[in-house]
Formats: C-alpha cells, sequence, structure tokens
C-alpha cells in the first residue's frame, strides 16, 4: 500500500473537477500540494478514431449503456481525463432566473451564478457559431421553429477551430472542443497540480481524512503518473467532482448514508429521446457541430425543451421504435434525416436515487413519472410539426401508431400518435444530463451539502459537481458545473489555511 | 446465449445482416459477445429470453413474436425485447459495408473506412 499526503485533493476532472483544480491552482505557488484524482484515462490526440462502438466503450461509463435498476432509462456520463466534457457538446447556458427563482435555495442567486459562468465563457471561448458553419440539419429546425412561432435560439457552444468532423460526442478528433482537458486541467498542471489518471476513489475514512484508491493499468489512453496499485492518500481539505451517479455512490460506499439521509436521492436526468425526419432528398447532417439550436418554447407550459443533434448510426437504430425492414428503410436514408432531441424536465424526488450494491458499485433508482411521460408525449408531437414546417416527408415518432408519419397527414399530428404507446422499453429514453444525489440546501435532514458546497458536518469534504443541484436545471448542465465549482472553490480556498 | 439462434433472430430485426457473409457474420457475432463478455447476468437473461422466444416461434411466426414482445404490456418482456434489438444494431450499424450502403461517411476521418 503506498501512502501519499496532500492539502487538497480533488475527485474527478469534468466539469466541476477541472474547474476547482484550476481555481485552486495558484494555491501552488503558496507551497500547497494539489492532487486530482481521475478514474479514466487521458487520451492523446490520435486515439479519438471516431469509430463510434470503440470510442463509446472506452469514454464512457458501461459504453454509454449504463441502465437504470428499472431499465427504463440509458445514461451516458463520461470517463476520462476532462470526464463528460470529453464526450458532451459544448453547449454553454447560463442557468435561467427563473430556474434559480424556483429553485428556492437560500444564500444562492442567479446573478452569482451569471458572473462566473461569464468567466467560464470567456476561458472556453464560448461564441455562437457562424451561420455558414451550420449545417442543415441545425438550420431546418429553427426554420420549422420560426414557420410554427416557437421560440427558438441558437446555443452558444465552447469551440476552437471546429472543423465539422460531428463527432463530438465520441471525443473530438480535431481538439476544438474547449472542455476541463483542453482548458482547465492544462493550466492547473502547468501550475503543478497533479492529475492522477486510472485511479478510482473507493471509499473516504471520515475520521482519518483518508482515500483508499486503485491506480489499474492502462488499456487504452496513456499511462498514469502513478505505478498500478492500491494507494491510501489523505488530505486537508477532499473535493469530491466524481459527477451526479459516482459522487453519492462514493460518499455512501464511505458510510455517510446514515448521517445524511438525502444522499443519493433527489436525482433527476432530464430523461430525453430521439425523433427522425426525413427529407426528400440528402441534407447536411452529420458533418457539421450536431447541436446549435434549442427551443424553449414549452419549458414552463408543458416541461420539455427541443434540440437539435445527430447521432451515429448505431445510436440512430436503437433508438428508432419498430424493427425489421421498416427500420432499415430509414436507416438506408441516413443522408436524408434530420434529428430532433426532446428532453423533459423532471422534478426531484427522493425516490429517485443512487444507492450502492454488495460491491459498492452504484445502482440508479428512477421511476419515469406520468409527469414526464406526458412531457416527452408532448414533446414528439411538437417535434413532429416542426419536422413537417421544415419539409420533411415523413416523420418516425415512437409514439405514433404507425411507423411513419406521412407529409400527408402533418396536419393530424396528434391524431396519429397515441400516449398509450409511451411505453418504457418500447421507446428508448436516455439522458445524459445527470443532476442531484449530493444536493445542496440548508440541513442535513433533506440536503448533503451547504449553499457552498461544504458537506454538512464535515467542514474539511465538499461536492463540486452536478450531484449538487437541488433540482434539475432545465437547461444542458454544463456551465452551470463551473459556475458552482468555482463557488466551492472559492469556500476551499477560504477555509483551507484553518483545515 | 444460442448463437445461431440469436443470428436467425438478427436477420429479422436488422434485415442487413442477412447479406453479410461468413467473415461479417463471424465480426458480428463477436461484437456482440464483446458486448456481453463484462456482462454475465445479462448474457445469462439474453440467453433465458432467446429460450423463451423460441418457445413462442413452435405457434408464432418469429416477425409476430418479436412485434408481441416490442408491444408487450409486461415492461420486463418489452424490455428483453429492446435489449435484443440492441445487439442486434450493434452488429449491424457498425459494420463498415453496412455504413457505406448508408452513406455515413464523416469528412477528414480515413480511419472510418
Amino acid at each position: 500500500m503506498k501512502q501519499k499526503h496532500y492539502d487538497i485533493v480533488i475527485i474527478g476532472s469534468g466539469a466541476g473537477g477541472g474547474t476547482v483544480a484550476s481555481e485552486l491552482a495558484p494555491l501552488m505557488r503558496a507551497g500547497l500540494k494539489i492532487a486530482v484524482l481521475e478514474w479514466g484515462p487521458k487520451f492523446a490526440d490520435n486515439e479519438f478514431t471516431g469509430r463510434e462502438l470503440e470510442m463509446a466503450q472506452k469514454l464512457y461509463f458501461d459504453g454509454g449503456g449504463f441502465l437504470t435498476k428499472s431499465r427504463d432509462m440509458t445514461l451516458a456520463f463520461g470517463k476520462a481525463y476532462g470526464g463528460s466534457t470529453v464526450v458532451y457538446t459544448g453547449t454553454s447556458l447560463k442557468i435561467p432566473e427563473a430556474t434559480v427563482a424556483r429553485w428556492n435555495i437560500r444564500g444562492l442567486h442567479a446573478a452569482d451564478l451569471h458572473a462566473r459562468s461569464d468567466k467560464y465563457v470567456v476561458q472556453n471561448n464560448v461564441h455562437l457559431q457562424e451561420p455558414e458553419k451550420l449545417n442543415d440539419n441545425n438550420r431546418l429546425f429553427a426554420a420549422g421553429c420560426r414557420k410554427l412561432g416557437y421560440r427558438v435560439e441558437q446555443f452558444p457552444l465552447n469551440l476552437k477551430g471546429c472543423q465539422g468532423s460531428g463527432l463530438c460526442n465520441l471525443g473530438c478528433p480535431n481538439a476544438a472542443k474547449q472542455g476541463t482537458h483542453r482548458v482547465q486541467l492544462p493550466a492547473a498542471e502547468r501550475e503543478g497540480v497533479e492529475v492522477i489518471t486510472n485511479c478510482r476513489v473507493y471509499k473516504i475514512d471520515f475520521a482519518a481524512k483518508k482515500l483508499s484508491a486503485q491506480v489499474a493499468p492502462a488499456h487504452h489512453g496513456l499511462p498514469s503518473a502513478w505505478e498500478a496499485g492500491d494507494y491510501e492518500i489523505t488530505a486537508r481539505a477532499v473535493v469530491v467532482c466524481g459527477g451526479a451517479v459516482n459522487s453519492p455512490a462514493l460518499l455512501l460506499r464511505s458510510g455517510l448514508g446514515e448521517a445524511l439521509p438525502a444522499l443519493g436521492r433527489y436525482f433527476t436526468t432530464h430523461p430525453a429521446l430521439i425523433l427522425v425526419g426525413e427529407h426528400e432528398k440528402a441534407i447536411s447532417n452529420y458533418d457539421g457541430h450536431p447541436k446549435s439550436f434549442y427551443c424553449d418554447e414549452f419549458a414552463e407550459t408543458a416541461r420539455f425543451v427541443l434540440e437539435t443533434c445527430m447521432y451515429f448510426p448505431f445510436t440512430t437504430a436503437k433508438n428508432l421504435a419498430g424493427f425489421g425492414e421498416p427500420v432499415a428503410d430509414l436507416m438506408r436514408n441516413f443522408k436524408k434525416l434530420q434529428m430532433i432531441l426532446v428532453l423533459a424536465l423532471d422534478r426531484a424526488l427522493p425516490e429517485n436515487r443512487v444507492t450502492v450494491d454488495s460491491q459498492g458499485n452504484p445502482v440508479v433508482h428512477y421511476r419515469l413519472t406520468d409527469e414526464v411521460l406526458d412531457s416527452l408525449f408532448e414533446a414528439m408531437k411538437a417535434s413532429a410539426k416542426i419536422f413537417f414546417a421544415a419539409g420533411a416527408q415523413r416523420v418516425h415518432a415512437p409514439a405514433a401508431r404507425d411507423f411513419f408519419i406521412s407529409s400527408r397527414d402533418a396536419a393530424r399530428v396528434d391524431e396519429l400518435m397515441a400516449c398509450d404507446q409511451m411505453l418504457p422499453g418500447k421507446i428508448s429514453i436516455s439522458s445524459a444530463h445527470l443532476m442531484g444525489g449530493c444536493r445542496m440546501g440548508e440541513s442535513p435532514r433533506d440536503s448533503v451539502a451547504d449553499v457552498w458546497g461544504e458537506v454538512h458536518g464535515l467542514p474539511w469534504l465538499f461536492v463540486a459537481d452536478s450531484s449538487l443541484f437541488p433540482h434539475c436545471a432545465e437547461i444542458n448542465p454544463y456551465l452551470t458545473i463551473m459556475a458552482f465549482a468555482d463557488r466551492v472553490a472559492e469556500r476551499v480556498r477560504e477555509k483551507i489555511q484553518y483545515l | 446465449m444460442n448463437q445461431n439462434y440469436f443470428w436467425e433472430l438478427a436477420k429479422i430485426i436488422t434485415p442487413p445482416v442477412a447479406e453479410f457473409d461468413e467473415a461479417r457474420r463471424r465480426v458480428f457475432l463477436k461484437t456482440v459477445d464483446e458486448a456481453l463478455a463484462h456482462r454475465p447476468e445479462a448474457r445469462r437473461q439474453m440467453g433465458v429470453f432467446l429460450g423463451f422466444i423460441r418457445l413462442l416461434c413452435l405457434v408464432r411466426p418469429p416477425e409476430a413474436v418479436l412485434a408481441w414482445l416490442e408491444q408487450n404490456p409486461v415492461g420486463l418482456l418489452r424490455k428483453g425485447f429492446w435489449g435484443l434489438k440492441v445487439l442486434c444494431c450493434m452488429g449491424c450499424y457498425t459494420d463498415p459495408q453496412v455504413l457505406a450502403l448508408i452513406g455515413y461517411s464523416p469528412k477528414g476521418l480515413p480511419s472510418l473506412k
């Protein structure tokens, strides 16, 4: 067993951990020692091959197919130096003021979160893509929304030198996506912060302030800075940034569940599904950034948002309802396809939670409520109308009674879809926006950490990722995670001299 | 899991694989096998599920059995079918010739060819 000691240990290197690392890195100049422990490997640029199955298996937990306990939903979260920022599309929205007001957390203000988000907008080169770089898949969504009078906005994106590979979700092969692996982690390392990859933290001993961890040999990616084996790491302060599944799982494995009954609970996901429209002729769809527009017309009234998306062939095929020749026929027309991702804005319920099994591995219990299914159903109808408004000749909607709805029946979308077809298992629901599990709040009875991420009762232990969210973010959460992590880093910076 | 029977169902669920020669068929089955390699419980359950389908196909055509499973009021059966479909799609829509057939060729990535 090898022993290591640091002043600050950060667990996880994604939007939360990478941000904390870069914000605390200047403390190295004062002689502090800081390490980031990241479960996944660091990839060399030429390892992002764009091969769907290969990269999904290397970059995501469970190959991107992590199932909830009931098998109703697939969760996608990254496992790499940079965490999920290696595999997301880089949409960078500030959390709406109305959302923060709904969260109603004393001491948490939208103005503060926005000011912090603005810092990362600059750091990560967030901007609107130039019109000439937008592909048809994106333009048609915007055109369809506008024709119907739906509010549609362009996504700000964290890109530098995007070459339109469309492979964002498999790791950008052109180093264009400005995730923490490109910006915050290298900045932290330049200051001397150590980033230890292939390192899984199993347990925290709260009495001894000691982490038990294991470095695994590298099967892909670059080798870790530490040799393979078991480690005990002590620290004055620990910041947990493993994401909404792994952060609560780690704290539960470590025995914190009894003291904090909310640990693991109030897990939210923005349950999502993909809809496909087919145009008469080929359109530019898989080349170009996949996600440039969103429509939040129905966020308040029906609790869903719509986004452009473009998925790879296997992901597309498995998300279609049906099988056999109708699916094969649609897939043969892959170059004619337009896609929309619909996301339901789910409520934080205590029974939707992360637990751990007998081996300490996370288990996610998530019940799709009638409200969520209704939102997804309404979102499907809105999406079908957008496709037809954009000129699609037929639409595949999983809740439709027939595999295709023809443009001849565009005016009958509402009657051709049936809510009794919203059958989990038949309809493929997934999520890449995982939130909650270590939610912030005032009381240890119903929250895990305070509004600065400090875990109740443990002044040296912090959480700084999306697991802090008390409710769903109602927008893509990445920039908000960084804003929260910025707050937590500020608190750690203030307190470290006393810890 | 009975690979031969799985292959017979795959030809129905993902028709492009019916055109696969023996070499592509072996790659297809290896892809599926590797996906289940770290999921022994899922492999076991899929084996049981395939056995169940085989029994049902004694009295109904396979296409009808699969459609009944996909729409089944019992969630476990729907999800079992979904798992089967995912495996078939995995083997089919990662095959380089199928990708070429559907015209999927992202620019600037010769490694995909």
